[in-house]
């Protein structure tokens, strides 16, 4: 019994030190300062209230989306991210007839006309509205 | 205006939940009236305009029905409690934290030399406990705090599922709709929308799509989950066993990213850990029949069912657990009524979920791409269980712990158990026990069923689904080791050999190496694709071996029709091969794999050759 309550006691010990070095590294490597300050979701969020506001006026919330000068290791949670933003507008990959586009000119930022495509309006920050004839 | 509304839309089901718990369960401590009041206000709110949802197709016709059920709820309680039920609780065992419970005296305890086995030694003194727990608490807090701000827009699941759906529900015309659009179609649409109601619930209040809301709930979760765990515990465990676990429930790094991550898991952990810590607690004390905690506890079971998938097989286990106590245990009259008030707790949230699984869900995608005849011949099919327990083996860190703390935890039962003195043979943990048990087994064989890459998926999910469970197992793991209750004197039983065997399987997992994936390439030599098939529909499985590269987790860069799609994660085996099942809402073209990286790299390396497959 003795050698029970003593090997217990050491065990509880051992759950307690290695539960406070557990928390602390958790802490040391979630820790980063300063905090809350504006990150480029949120910067991204603003550049898109107009494009939102044109956005959510069409007809048909359903919007083909393409990118221009991406690179091929584009980040598919731009996409989500971006698809995010702008709900309830739902984004499409398929193309479809007498349908509006969404170009986002990823590298220039810049909207430029396109082939095969009516320009419609720019909605600032690289992002172009354009339709299909 | 957002700070009131906010403030409206957090404080609300709290002092809904309070005011039931307290009808439910007058002689509930207040520690404990709080934290359950918490769960069951945000349930009954969230299940309500999950309803709402359904039968209106209107976000403000369900933010109606939400609040409505917390108004009924408040005064459906205050009737009650103004005529003066009070539960029938023997006030001779009225159990709360400070009380000490009662000694047979035909039986004294040991307990002045064998309860002093580690808990009560010197080593654990008051102020040690303190110190620790405040320590643990401190680092805990900030951690989360931290991690919520890295993750103020939620993870990947919050970004493509939970808040997006949130955001149609909050914004949209008509939110069903576009919820189910065949967009969505690949990323769960069949899941419940309860949390996605509470959030935009929240949106309404604020009138914004501000990212506090879900770091808001989050927070709620996370923080009412770990505060039913030390509430529920003080009943029935030992002081020092509470801070122990209390301590290590903090002290899981990985419980706390997951919560600030805005998934639904913690959510589904609370409503988990809730119905199991009331049932622990009703069985403590089998005296007398009580419909209040079972009302609670089939209130908070219903939830998690609304919550996630997972939710309803542990509504099922849970039901067959108190079916088969019911039997075994009470008297017919308490067992009837035990089981009606668990029933008319649950009715809502099993109404709410009938309506959503059959008017709207899709079928589950594992289910639909699971062919009865692959079925029989995966669950016979040894090499299938072998990377199944290896997985298992490998998420055993699901802690996300620097030093994990299984085998410690292991050896100290198995050294210090002694079976507690119960009236009957069955005793107060069997619930928690059997819903527990029965989730391992049902997930195990879900693993081996399931059409998609064996280890890939038990790396994508098995951490969460523990962690999940992860409260709940603490409180089992407290009741059976330090439980409040006198102790026979055993020198050795088969359950200590058990244990002893589970201590010394767990060390041994411990300090086994992980399988290394071994590398036959030299670094500079650029990775090699190749694909099993050149065409593939819908149903069709395909797979993909890549040489050339280190580690098992990567990222793939693809493009469809010329078009840059981005990336995808891969879990590839020790042989560098990841089969890939084709679902129907898979975007038809000709798909080009371009370049892959490591997941703990930034570098991204064309692949040597080119490799392409067409989706019909």
């Amino acid at each position: 019994m003795e050698i029970r309550s003593h090997v217990g006691g050491y065990l509880i010990a051992g759950i307690f030190v290695l539960s406070i070095w557990n928390a602390y590294a958790g802490f040391r490597q979630n820790a980063h300062w300063p905090i809350f300050k504006e990150d480029e979701w949120t910067q991204l969020e603003r550049h898109l209230v107009y494009a939102k506001r044109v956005l959510g006026q069409l007809p048909d919330q359903h919007i083909e989306y393409r990118m221009e000068g991406a690179s091929e290791a584009y980040n598919a949670g731009d996409y989500h991210r971006l698809q995010y933003i702008l709900a309830p507008l739902i984004l499409q990959r398929d193309i479809a007839d007498n349908r509006c586009v969404l170009v986002e000119f990823c590298s220039t930022r810049t909207v430029s006309p396109l082939q095969n495509l009516i320009f419609l309006k720019d909605l600032g920050y690289g992002f172009g509205l354009y339709r299909r004839p | 205006m957002l700070i009131l509304g906010a403030t409206l839309f957090l404080m609300g089901p709290p002092i809904a939940g309070w005011f039931v718990v307290k009808r439910a369960w007058p002689e509930a401590s207040n520690d404990l009236r709080i934290a359950l009041g918490n769960a069951v206000g945000l349930a009954i709110v969230g299940t309500a305009y999950f309803l709402g949802l359904l039968l209106f197709d209107s976000s403000r016709l369900a933010l109606l029905a939400g609040e409505s059920a917390l108004l009924c709820a408040i005064g459906a309680s205050l009737c009650g409690l103004s005529r003066g039920r009070a539960e029938d609780w023997p006030k001779d065992r009225k159990l709360i934290a400070s009380a000490p419970a009662k000694h047979d005296e035909s039986h004294p305890p040991i307990s002045s030399s064998a309860i002093k086995v580690g808990l009560d030694s010197r080593f654990f003194s008051p102020g040690v406990r303190a110190f620790a727990l405040i320590a643990v608490l401190t680092l805990a807090m900030a951690e989360f705090l931290f991690a919520l701000d890295s993750l103020r827009h939620g993870g990947w699941d919050a970004l493509v599922m939970w808040n997006l759906r949130a955001r149609f529900i909050a914004e949209s015309n008509s939110p069903m709709r576009a919820i189910f659009d065949r967009s969505f179609l690949g990323f769960h649409p069949d899941y419940p929308l309860f949390l996605p109601s509470l959030v935009s619930r929240g949106w309404q209040y604020a009138r914004s799509a501000t990212p506090a809301v879900p770091m808001a709930l989050a927070s709620l979760f996370t923080m009412t989950t770990i505060f039913i765990t030390f509430s529920g515990l003080r009943i029935v465990s030992r002081r020092p066993q509470v801070c122990l676990t209390t301590v290590l429930l903090l002290a899981t790094p990985g419980l706390l990213t997951l919560g600030a991550s805005q998934y639904a898991d913690v959510v589904i952990g609370c409503f988990i850990t809730a119905t199991l810590a009331i049932y622990t607690i009703h069985d403590f004390n089998d005296k007398s029949p009580r419909a209040g905690l079972p009302f609670l506890a089939g209130l908070t079971a219903a939830t998690a069912a609304c919550t996630k998938n997972e939710g309803i097989l542990f509504l099922v286990l849970l039901t067959a657990a108190r079916v088969i106590l019911a039997f075994l245990r009470r008297p017919a009259l308490g067992s009837r009524l035990e089981l009606l008030a668990f029933t008319s707790g649950a009715s809502l949230g099993v109404i709410t979920l009938c309506i959503f699984k059959l008017a709207y869900s899709p079928v589950n995608d594992t289910l639909q791409l699971a062919a009865n005849q692959t079925i029989f011949s995966r669950l016979i099919d040894p090499n299938l269980h072998l990377q199944a327990l290896n997985g298992i083996r490998n998420s055993l860190n699901f802690g996300q712990w620097r030093l994990n703390p299984l085998p410690l935890m292991a050896i100290y039962a198995a050294i210090t158990w002694t079976p507690a003195r119960h009236s009957k043979w069955i005793g107060p943990s069997f619930t928690a026990a059997f819903v527990i048990a029965g989730l391992f087994c049902a997930y195990y064989l879900v693993y081996i069923v399931s059409p998609y890459d064996l280890e890939s998926h038990v790396v994508s999910s098995l951490d969460r689904l523990l962690l999940q469970l992860w409260p709940a197992m603490l409180i089992l793991y407290s009741a059976i080791v330090g439980p409040r209750m006198p102790e026979k004197p055993q020198r050795l039983g088969i359950g200590r050999i058990v244990l002893s065997a589970v201590a010394a399987a767990l060390i041994t997992i411990a300090v086994w190496p992980e399988e290394d994936k071994p590398s036959s390439v030299a670094d500079r030599i650029k990775p090699h694709i190749e694909l099993s098939r050149a065409e593939v529909t819908a149903g069709d499985t395909y797979e993909m071996k890549i040489v050339g590269m280190r580690g098992s987790q990567v990222y793939i860069s693809y493009s469809v029709d010329d078009n840059h799609m981005g990336q995808f994660g891969a879990y590839l085996g020790t042989d560098g091969c990841v089969a890939f099942q084709v679902s129907p809402s898979t975007p038809k073209g000709i798909y080009r794999f371009l370049a892959v990286k490591a997941a703990d790299e930034t570098l991204w390396i064309k692949f040597e050759n080119d490799a392409s497959i067409t989706v019909k």
